[in-house]
């Protein structure tokens, strides 16, 4: 590992990430919030300073070809944690303390969307547009950004963007990554405007739509509302939030596909987009059934307000997005059962959403499907095949070792927090939750509760798994590898 | 017919010794000396290589009707039809072996400029059409596709157990989109009317969609145990991948054995509902374990002849109930027989019959001649005169059926209320005696149209 390249890259990203901050600043004066304009203006200075210090520390690189893939490991890790620090910076001012101030900007850079916020009159409009603004960023993958438009990323881009998303597709030498990343920021801003459109129609104030639609689309799920979409009792912005969180976790790829070169062929002929559709189709159907003839239901009988609950949630759930339209806390546990078990699932890989991704699932299904296949014809050769195409033994291997990696630090994070908070239910519930980014789970920590009474130390631990699970694991377990950690001296 | 062929291969001489007794035959290979199986032909050779205007020269190729390239490589052929086009404009056919040369050279759409080769040829992919063909419909005496395979013609023999037997025509519902064109009983071949009645042993001709095709096979001639439903192939070379292929698509399930691992990762990548096994054929224990003499066809298709000798034994010992095979030498065919082998197939028999019927016995518009050439199928404009008719006012003079009607698009069969608009085209089936009478009816008609 070379220092240099590593301070110099990081660098270069906590400058530009400095400049951002302009954008609450112009809120803030908008809304004539002057006082809260000192707290941004603090945090841009700091990072564009703490960036112009790493990228002068060990000298400065601006040839980013050689970077290594380890290297690029390392610089999306440090990236992604540095982030969260600097963009808590402003949140100190509005009366946070340290660790609550961190808990919420990673969760808004990781597009977790989990919330220690229980008085929403604490933070002034900029403040929640910041949050909103953070998953925006967050939900896209904030290398992909700096690959399209920093010309010194354009040589690196492809170290740097298959370490910040682990899933690789199958096609990934077929297309330039620059060019791929412009086109998933195009499909991603065209979303985003008619998100808002779509919103201000159904009847949201402005500034709500704006910052429901940063976090809609990036499936983080803070609301500048106290009580999220629920808050606003109109099922039309229901509905609108129904279709543009079932876009946020497809793929955005194949949004691309569709809307640039009218391929729609690809929506029958990709496995990952018909499984997505199935599950979400099933559990939508499965939770209204359960929740409109469970015995002691409280909604029991209401078809149609029961169906439109369940696919805003099972979406919510499942998109790792973590909005809610009702309080399904009250729902029947059998309901609930469900919806935890979308946790883990996710949406498509390539979307902004969190969890174990969907490809991943259906090979793991495949896998076993093929096990059973092997043992009648043991000399069988029989590929395991997602859009009709082989997956390569290596890759399957990587799919399945990342599905139990996945469990093994959910248990041993669940482990730890449970210890700390001796809630053996807080706990699982809280890793699952963070390390999924979905943000919402049931209670304590459903519509009506936050993480706010958790202790110090868990907030701190559930803030690292958020940016864990958001990078898929493994620029993290890397750090526990030896050779990971040894310094080229020049 | 003056007959250019290139190469000195197998399959050359399958060619050369079926043509040269009536055919003026010039054979040209690099060779020097002309192998001794050769020699016992009546035909003229010239050595040296095929691009080579001296060479061209002396084989006098201005004054040859058909040049056809077999050698064994796939460059050598095309550049070898190139070179001959260059300097004449006889007709050409090229043999290739390989996929990708077949699609790109016989496609037109491909290419910006004209490939020009009149016909491309794939023995494999014939013997693989001809296989398929006795897999899907075993019941079929003969078959032909024209319109690229959107309409097909079925010769099938009524048996005793026929559904409709001794029922007159009026009274038989056919499926959609099939007609039925032509009877043939005792050797006679006349056209069907109304009150015609259908007895065993009657060769009726069907024209149709695929669609209603497969039905009136389903529905009318298929006896549960002709019914072929699983199949296993041994030999996952091209043959067995693209016959898998043509199997997957009428949900036959197949099983591919084949030898070669790698191989088998292809052949899995390619085929979705195939099943591949990995194991060489002569694997006895294997023949139980998947069970292979439950299998309705057993199709030996491997490059070896021992193999496929061997395994048809063996699966005629386990209980197969139809068995296919290979060969590559015509010597070896009664000892197949011998073997029990149901069908026998040569790569080298089935293209010099589809040559022989497809470019050299061709007669100009025909496109098919059935019943031993009584009936013959071709094809005609609609004159003007009958732009808006509809099919049933047409009054056709002699017996003939329109059996196809193609619009810009679509290939339809026609009903009589079809209409035919000026710019189709007629596939018609008559007599061949009548043909020419047909003809002169339609000409009539448009000159006609033309004094008035």
């Amino acid at each position: 590992m070379r220092l240099d390249y590593i301070t110099s890259v990081i660098g270069i990203v906590l400058m530009y990430f400095g400049a951002l901050f302009l954008f609450p600043i112009f809120v803030a004066i908008y809304y004539s919030e002057y006082l809260a304009i000192f707290p941004f203006l603090i945090g841009g200075v700091a990072s564009n300073l703490f960036g112009l210090f790493l990228y002068k520390l060990f000298g400065t690189k601006t040839e980013l070809k050689e970077i290594k893939k380890k290297e690029a490991l390392c610089i999306v890790a440090c990236i992604w944690v540095l982030l969260s620090l600097f963009a808590s910076i402003p949140f100190l001012f509005f009366g946070l303390s340290l660790v609550d101030a961190i808990f919420e900007a990673t969760s808004g850079i990781s597009t977790c969307g989990a919330s220690i916020l229980s008085d929403f009159s604490m933070l002034p409009r900029c403040g929640f547009f910041w949050r909103s603004f953070c998953q925006w960023l967050g939900g896209i993958g904030i290398i992909v950004i700096f690959i399209a438009v920093l010309p010194q990323f354009a040589f690196a881009g492809r170290q740097f963007f298959f370490s910040e998303s682990a899933l690789q597709s199958s096609d990934r030498n077929s297309f330039r990554v620059q060019y791929y990343a412009y086109n998933i920021i195009a499909v991603y801003i065209i979303l985003s405007i008619s998100a808002v459109i779509a919103l201000k129609c159904a009847g949201m104030p402005l500034f709500d739509s704006v910052c429901n639609m940063f976090s809609m689309i990036s499936a983080g799920g803070l609301s500048p509302h106290p009580n999220s979409i629920a808050g606003y009792h109109n099922n039309a912005i229901v509905w609108v939030c129904i279709l543009f969180m079932f876009l946020a976790g497809v793929n955005f790829t194949i949004q691309y596909k569709v809307l640039f070169q009218r391929n729609f062929k690809i929506l029958c002929r990709n496995s990952e987009y018909n499984f997505y559709f199935i599950f979400f189709t099933f559990a939508s159907i499965l939770v209204t059934c359960i929740i409109t003839f469970a015995p002691d239901s409280i909604c029991k009988g209401m078809w149609l307000e029961n169906f439109r609950n369940a696919l805003f949630h099972t979406l919510s759930i499942m998109t790792s997005t973590g909005f809610y339209c009702v309080d399904h806390d009250l729902w029947d546990p059998k309901a609930k059962m469900v919806l935890i078990s979308l946790i883990f699932m996710g949406a498509s890989a390539g979307s902004a959403g969190g969890g174990l991704k969907i490809a991943r699932i259906v090979y793991i299904m495949r896998f076993l499907i093929r096990e059973v296949k092997l043992l009648l014809h043991p000399k069988a050769i029989i590929p395991i095949k997602l859009d009709q195409k082989s997956v390569a033994e290596s890759i399957g291997q990587q799919i399945i070792s990342f599905v139990f990696l996945y469990f093994a630090v959910y248990l041993i994070i669940g482990f730890i927090i449970t210890m700390i908070e001796n809630d053996i239910l807080k706990g699982f519930l809280a890793t699952a939750i963070t390390l999924g980014n979905t943000g919402l789970g049931f209670a304590p920590f459903g519509p009506t509760g936050g993480f706010a009474h958790m202790s110090t130390i868990s907030k701190y631990i559930l803030s690292l798994t958020m940016i864990i699970g958001r990078l898929e694991l493994i620029p993290f377990l890397i750090i526990f590898n030896r050779d990971y950690w040894h310094i080229s001296k020049k | 017919m003056k007959i250019l062929i290139y190469g000195i291969t197998d399959i050359s001489y399958l060619i050369v010794k079926d043509l040269c007794v009536t055919h003026d035959v010039t054979l040209i290979d690099d060779k020097e000396e002309l192998p001794s199986k050769f020699e016992k032909l009546d035909i003229s050779f010239i050595s040296g290589n095929i691009s080579d205007k001296t060479v061209l020269k002396n084989a006098n190729v201005s004054e040859c009707d058909l040049f056809i390239a077999c050698s064994n490589y796939d460059e050598s052929n095309i550049v070898a039809s190139w070179s001959v086009m260059r300097v004449s404009n006889i007709e050409t056919v090229c043999f290739v072996s390989k996929l990708e040369y077949f699609h790109n050279i016989s496609n037109d759409d491909f290419f910006t400029s004209e490939v020009g080769i009149d016909h491309v040829m794939w023995p494999e992919e014939s013997l693989v059409k001809e296989i398929f063909r006795i897999v899907s419909v075993p019941e079929v005496v003969y078959v032909d596709y024209f319109e690229k395979g959107k309409a097909r013609l079925f010769e099938y023999k009524i048996k005793e157990d026929f559904p409709l037997l001794n029922k007159e025509l009026k009274y038989c519902s056919f499926p959609p989109e099939t007609i039925m064109v032509a009877l043939t009983r005792n050797g006679e071949l006349f056209i069907p009317n109304g009150s015609t009645k259908i007895f065993a042993g009657d060769k009726p001709i069907f024209v149709g969609s695929p669609k209603g095709m497969s039905l009136l096979a389903r529905n009318l001639f298929s006896t549960k145990e002709e019914r072929i439903d699983t199949a296993v192939i041994i030999g996952g070379g091209n043959i067995g991948f693209m016959l898998a292929k043509r199997l997957e698509s009428v949900n036959i399930s197949t099983k591919i054995i084949e030898k070669d691992k790698s191989r088998c990762e292809f052949l899995a990548d390619k085929l979705s509902k195939t099943l591949i096994i990995n194991s060489s054929g002569v694997d006895t224990d294997l023949f139980y374990e998947e069970e292979i003499g439950e299998a309705d066809a057993v199709i030996n298709v491997t490059s070896n002849d021992e193999t496929n000798l061997f395994c048809s034994v063996l699966a005629r010992q386990l209980g197969a109930k139809k068995i296919f095979s290979k060969t590559s030498s015509d010597s070896l065919v009664p000892i197949f027989e011998k073997a029990g082998v149901d069908v026998i197939l040569s790569p080298g028999r089935t293209i010099l019959n589809e040559l022989k019927s497809r470019i050299i016995n061709k007669d100009e518009n025909i496109l098919s001649l059935v019943g031993k050439g009584q009936g013959s199928l071709f094809e005609i404009d609609v004159p003007s005169a009958f732009d808006g008719y509809q099919v049933k006012d047409l009054h056709l003079p002699y017996n003939a059926v329109i059996a196809v009607v193609k619009k810009v698009r679509k290939v339809t069969i026609p009903k009589g209320n079809t209409l035919l608009n000026k710019n189709d085209k007629m596939i018609i089936f008559t007599k061949s005696d009548n043909a020419i009478g047909v003809k002169e009816f339609f000409r009539k008609k448009e000159d006609n149209l033309n004094e008035t």
